[in-house]
């Protein structure tokens, strides 16, 4: 990962392929979080206090687009809240972190590639940024 | 803001997609695939295949005929999954999550061994339940669990927060005009009802035709609510899923936010 970030070619993270991206985890780690890549600063963390899971879909509010967004499915119990810098590109409702980037890694917590039209738009769109 | 999720159930024999009447008198509907596709053209929040062939083995070559024709739509499969092996299989073919059947709360070190390998939301707890002779009494179908040892062994992972999605089934539902269902569905045990994440499925079509305003309690007590060969009734009533659930649609329509879905 390391090297394909630095050799600057496209990396999408989906769902456990963006909570990788961060820090550390508390996914099945016990006390001591898992260490991650570290390519965002933050701790992947349940995100409800219930454990309870986000299954469905959910629309998506870019930062700087806030009167509207897609909806794309997630299905996840981890994930990153409040993150407050200049890489968070779009959020849920909810505070949970939809989508991060920096130079060439984008990471989403949403399944584009299940989310039918919007999914198939959003991929389009990663391509079409790239080439 | 989310939206409750109205999903088909696609029940299926090898690579046949079926009607069923309390998964036993069957009707075919025709190849997976174009069921699949059917599906996937209605825009259905999720298609969740079931196998119902008896056999203890996963059907793969319906789960490869679904994969393929979905079309970029969610799929869960539920069917003979015994197995580590078998959920790793259907997770990479490109499943999202793998419906359990009770009898896997008899071995809860299996389940939590599952959830420890392949994360908690890549399952599904099916609890097909059964009203005897129409009163209000419930049994777990075609299982030695009884109804009370299920919420009992429920309540314990619970407490341990190991609970996956349920899917509630009224095993009885024959569809169409199918006063049974609203009874079903109202007097359900609120035991069942308190548990978080849950998934109605079962002749919740006709509950929306009858009885709109017991469906529309439904609905805010779960999650998601799945349909079946409702959705497969001829043209002649080949439904949206505006018309079908009303209830969900309706707030979300006025500010149009599934736009970016069409």
């Amino acid at each position: 990962m390391r090297t394909q970030r630095k050799s600057g070619k496209p990396v999408l993270g989906i769902c456990l392929g963006f909570q990788l991206l961060f820090d550390s985890s508390k996914e099945g780690s016990g006390s001591v979080p898992t260490k991650g890549l570290g390519l965002f600063s933050e701790t992947v963390e349940p995100i409800y206090s219930n454990f309870e899971m986000k299954t469905g879909w959910y629309q998506v509010k870019r930062q700087i687009m806030p009167l509207g967004g897609d909806f794309y499915y997630f299905n996840h119990r981890f994930g990153v809240k409040r993150m407050n810098n200049e890489n968070v590109v779009s959020v849920c409702a909810d505070g949970v972190i939809a989508e991060v980037r920096k130079d060439n890694i984008r990471g989403v917590q949403f399944h584009p590639e299940k989310s039918q039209h919007a999914g198939r738009r959003y991929l389009r769109g990663f391509i079409e940024d790239w080439s | 803001m989310s939206t409750k999720r109205v999903g088909s159930v696609l029940l299926c024999d090898k690579d046949s997609a079926l009607h069923s009447l309390g998964f036993e008198e069957r009707l075919s509907l025709g190849p997976i695939k174009f069921a699949a596709s059917y599906l996937a053209n209605l825009e259905v929040d999720e298609i969740l295949l079931l196998s119902i062939d008896g056999s203890a083995e996963v059907n793969f070559l319906a789960v490869n005929e679904l994969i393929q024709n979905a079309k970029m739509t969610p799929c869960s499969y539920g069917g003979g999954v015994t197995n580590r092996n078998q959920v790793k299989k259907l997770i990479q073919m490109g499943i999202d999550r793998i419906i359990l059947g009770p009898r896997v709360l008899k071995k809860p070190e299996i389940l939590e061994s599952y959830f420890e390998e392949f994360g908690l939301e890549t399952f599904v707890l099916h609890i097909p339940l059964l009203r005897i002779c129409g009163e209000n009494i419930y049994k777990v179908w075609a299982n030695e669990l009884t109804l009370d040892e299920v919420q009992f062994k429920l309540l314990k992972l619970q407490e341990e927060s190991l609970i996956p999605e349920i899917m509630i089934t009224d095993v009885q539902s024959s569809g169409f005009g199918n006063r049974h269902s609203a009874d079903f569905w109202q007097e359900i045990p609120s035991s069942i009802l308190r548990l978080p994440n849950k998934l109605a499925y079962g002749g919740l079509y006709s509950l929306a035709q009858s009885n709109p305003h017991a469906y529309e309690l439904l609905v805010r007590q779960f999650n998601a609510v799945f349909v079946g060969s409702a959705l497969f009734q001829g043209t002649s009533r080949v439904i949206n899923l505006k018309e079908l659930n009303p209830a969900i649609y309706r707030p979300l329509e006025s500010a149009d936010p599934r736009k970016g879905r069409e």
